[in-house]
């Protein structure tokens, strides 16, 4: 249970390192994502685009592929929802 | 009353054929064209391509595929010698030979860090416009549109500008664009592409594909075309375009850019709505695109308006498009017949129209084609057919 | 046409203020050294691209974009125009080709089907101006175009064009280039005698009324008392340059301020406009006559001269 605790830190922590460097997020750095807070919308005003980039960021640096937009606007709630996701793609 | 801006020439080539004569008859025919070898190599055969018909796969492909059009409309309109002195301008619309995009010649820059520079040459000898001047010797103005997919239609706005001011006695008007790995896959990355042959307006459709060609009108001042013995029935009656300002990559969901647009067109024109026959619509088949423009038509012309997107035919042609769908929309006035909308089947209850299933007889003296292009650019031009009662 | 607004991003940094001080020998910009390709460029410095609030809500700009933003956006400025009677005319040379590169590696490093829609959409020519417009908030048409012979010169006769025939009330007219170490490669071995190139963006607001009266001509005018020039304009022709030249006109040109590009003309007709504001000042300096003073460009046989 630890060990996959551990592992979602570490991907929460790249995942947001990559969204930062990826989706030019500017004035905000890894420490500032909240886990749960929702990426689209008016909180972190992620938009359709941000979407089709974090597609791209999932297949590039973790392997992991989204083949139907559907998934995708489950998955992309938040931070959690995406690392959980990859956890389980390539770990579970 | 402005003085009327006459077409004296049309030339088209795409993956519905190469020239009008067989443009019309596979729009007349209602199916879609047997699509062609693909002349770009290695794209991922995730969605249908869409190849021009008749013209030689080559390096330098956009500028053959702009020729092709060009010199059947010079033909057409009796401009293919010039006389001293006649300022012949040319504005072309593109999206890829805009660039020095050569993947070849970067790749070997990256590897070796000194590649043939063949690629750069052709790139510097001039941009499209630049280049088919100097072909033709025309000595008129020349301008190229990179606007993404308006660039064709806003090319004709800029001609209908020129001749306004008097800066020239004709233009070269119209878009170009080869099929090209780098917006096949830039479209496949937005997750815009459609793996079926597009279906645009329809419920279930998917996406656009990509396509390539050119389309080209000539355009010139009535009385100077008079003076040339030349009449047409064809006139370009009114152009408007206008900016969304909302987002890169996604239209302005309420359209409101297009409305403006086709409002311009519509004031140009001094007519109202209900007197435009049909529309060549953007119809691109992507989820957004045809949900917006549909709604927009619908807003302006009401539900009941006879719409065809010709993409079912072409594919989308990028900058070419409102070069190729202008001379569509100008045969169709021409001709007396609308095509119908191939790819629609089933339709969209978020769409307020429906396009044309058959092909159907014009009644009336005007006809829009619009386009939406990537960034928010959005423009309309109005056609006329003026002369003898339909 | 008038020119009621000006806007300039180049090597000296951002802003007509900064150009004005470089014109009055204050303060010469410093090149740079492109290491790959062992050339001295004139490049914009990246603090001038950095905390400016323009360029906050627009995280997408590439570097091209950003520049074209913030000259478009100081040209703006004070405009009472409504939006949706605003223009954009966008000129450049070369475009975005960085950050068309950009997408190439992509497509080399990572496969057709697995690139950054993000990249792709920046390297489309039509973003910059999509991000003007939507920056500052207006509607009117926007064209973006590319040529290699006279951009910014005949852009800014179509905008002349759009104010005649009542298609908008102001339009912002104005050109970009950027450097990239492919362009500076192509030009080292394109051009033989050294070049130092440049890149930056140039922007005017012009309307019917108001400002500075401004015209474009096929052909040089007598009633210049001063000539602009670019005397290379990264592969222009000199020869032609001086056959198109008035006689007894003097001829100054300040591109080693901004470097050599297509689009120099711009640069030239900002340093213009700035003379014209303070004209006791720059005539002091003998940078400016009495009289109009005119940009004047030559490709080939073409001609083109801009007026103020």
């Amino acid at each position: 249970m630890e060990k996959r605790e551990q592992e979602l830190a570490e991907i929460r922590q790249k995942l947001k390192g990559l969204l930062i460097e990826n989706l030019n997020l500017q004035d905000i750095s890894i420490e500032q994502i909240q886990d749960d807070a929702p990426l689209f919308g008016s909180n972190m005003g992620l938009d359709s685009l941000d979407a089709v980039e974090i597609v791209v960021i999932l297949q590039r640096h973790f392997g992991v592929e989204i083949k139907d937009m559907d998934v995708g606007r489950r998955v992309f709630q938040s931070v959690n929802s995406l690392s959980e996701y990859i956890y389980e793609k390539t770990r579970g | 009353m402005r003085e009327a801006i006459t077409i004296t020439g049309l030339g088209v080539v795409s993956a519905a054929g190469c020239g009008v004569a067989a443009s019309l008859g596979t729009l007349r025919a209602g199916f879609r064209p047997e699509l062609g070898p693909c002349p770009v190599a290695g794209l991922p055969s995730a969605t249908p391509m869409f190849a021009a018909a008749g013209v030689e796969a080559a390096a330098d492909r956009t500028f053959r595929l702009a020729m092709a059009a060009v010199r059947e409309a010079l033909d057409d309109a009796g401009l293919s010698s010039l006389r001293s002195g006649f300022r012949l301008g040319v504005c072309l619309g593109t999206t890829v030979a805009c660039q020095l995009n050569d993947i070849a010649f970067y790749a070997e820059y990256r590897a070796t860090g000194n590649p043939s520079l063949d690629a750069v040459a052709r790139f510097a000898s001039g941009s499209l416009s630049e280049r088919v001047a100097r072909d033709v010797g025309a000595v008129g103005p020349t301008m190229t549109v990179v606007n993404a997919c308006s660039s064709g239609t806003d090319a004709m706005g800029v001609a209908m500008t020129w001749l306004r001011a008097g800066a020239c006695d004709a233009v070269i008007a119209g878009g170009a664009d080869e099929l090209s790995a780098i917006p096949a896959s830039g479209f496949f990355a937005l997750g815009v592409t459609s793996p079926e042959p597009c279906r645009p307006f329809d419920r279930n459709r998917q996406g656009l594909n990509l396509g390539e060609g050119a389309g080209v009108v000539i355009l010139e001042r009535r009385a100077d075309a008079g003076r040339r013995g030349r009449s047409s029935c064809l006139v370009a009656a009114g152009f408007g375009a206008a900016s969304d300002g909302y987002h890169l990559t996604a239209p302005h969901p309420e359209g409101l850019g297009l409305e403006q647009a086709v409002r311009a067109a519509l004031r140009e024109a001094a007519i109202p709505p209900q007197e435009v026959d049909f529309v060549n619509a953007h119809g691109t088949a992507t989820k957004e695109n045809d949900r917006i423009e549909g709604n927009t038509l619908a807003r302006v012309f009401g539900p009941g308006v006879r719409a065809v997107s010709t993409k079912g035919y072409t594919g989308h042609t990028l900058g070419a498009a409102g070069g190729i769908e202008a001379v569509f929309t100008a045969l169709a006035l021409r001709e007396g017949w609308i095509p119908r909308s191939v790819g629609f089947a089933e339709r969209d209850e978020a769409i307020a129209i429906a396009p044309l299933t058959v092909v159907t007889p014009v009644s009336r003296r005007y006809a829009l084609s619009t386009s939406l292009a990537f960034g928010g650019n959005n423009a309309a031009i109005l056609l006329a057919r003026e002369g003898n009662a339909l | 046409m008038n020119i009621t607004g000006a806007g300039v991003v180049f090597s000296g940094g951002a802003g007509v203020r900064v150009l004005r001080d470089a014109l009055l020998g204050a303060q010469a910009p410093a090149s740079t050294w492109l290491e790959k390709e062992g050339v001295k460029v004139l490049a914009v410095p990246s603090a001038a691209l950095a905390g400016n609030p323009v360029l906050a809500p627009a995280r997408r700009a590439d570097r091209f974009c950003k520049m074209s933003l913030l000259a478009a956006a100081e040209a703006w400025q004070g405009c009472v125009v409504a939006p949706e009677r605003v223009g954009i005319i966008f000129a450049t040379a070369f475009g975005p080709h960085a950050t068309v590169f950009r997408f190439v590696n992509e497509i080399l490093d990572f496969g057709e089907s697995k690139t950054s829609p993000t990249v792709f959409s920046q390297s489309v020519h039509a973003a910059a101006a999509a991000m003007i417009a939507s920056s500052i908030g207006v509607h009117g048409p926007t064209l973006n175009v590319a040529d290699l012979a006279t951009p910014f010169e005949d852009a800014l006769a179509l905008a002349d064009g759009w104010l005649e025939s009542g298609t908008c009330d102001a339009v912002l007219v104005g050109a970009a280039d950027e450097l990239s170490d492919v362009l500076a490669h192509v030009v080292r071995r394109k051009w033989k005698p050294p070049v130092i190139l440049g890149e930056g963006a140039a922007f005017f607001r012009v309307e019917r009324t108001g400002g500075l009266r401004v015209r474009v001509d096929a052909e040089a005018s007598a009633d210049a008392s001063c000539c602009l020039i670019d005397p290379d304009a990264l592969g222009g022709d000199a020869l032609a340059l001086r056959r198109w030249l008035p006689s007894g006109v003097p001829c100054r040109s300040h591109s080693s301020l901004w470097g050599s590009m297509r689009i120099g003309a711009a640069f030239h007709l900002a340093a213009a406009v700035l003379m014209r504001r303070e004209k006791e000042l720059f005539a002091e300096k003998g940078l400016l006559a009495e009289g109009k003073t005119q940009v004047v460009s030559a490709c080939g046989t073409r001609c083109r001269t801009i007026t103020v």
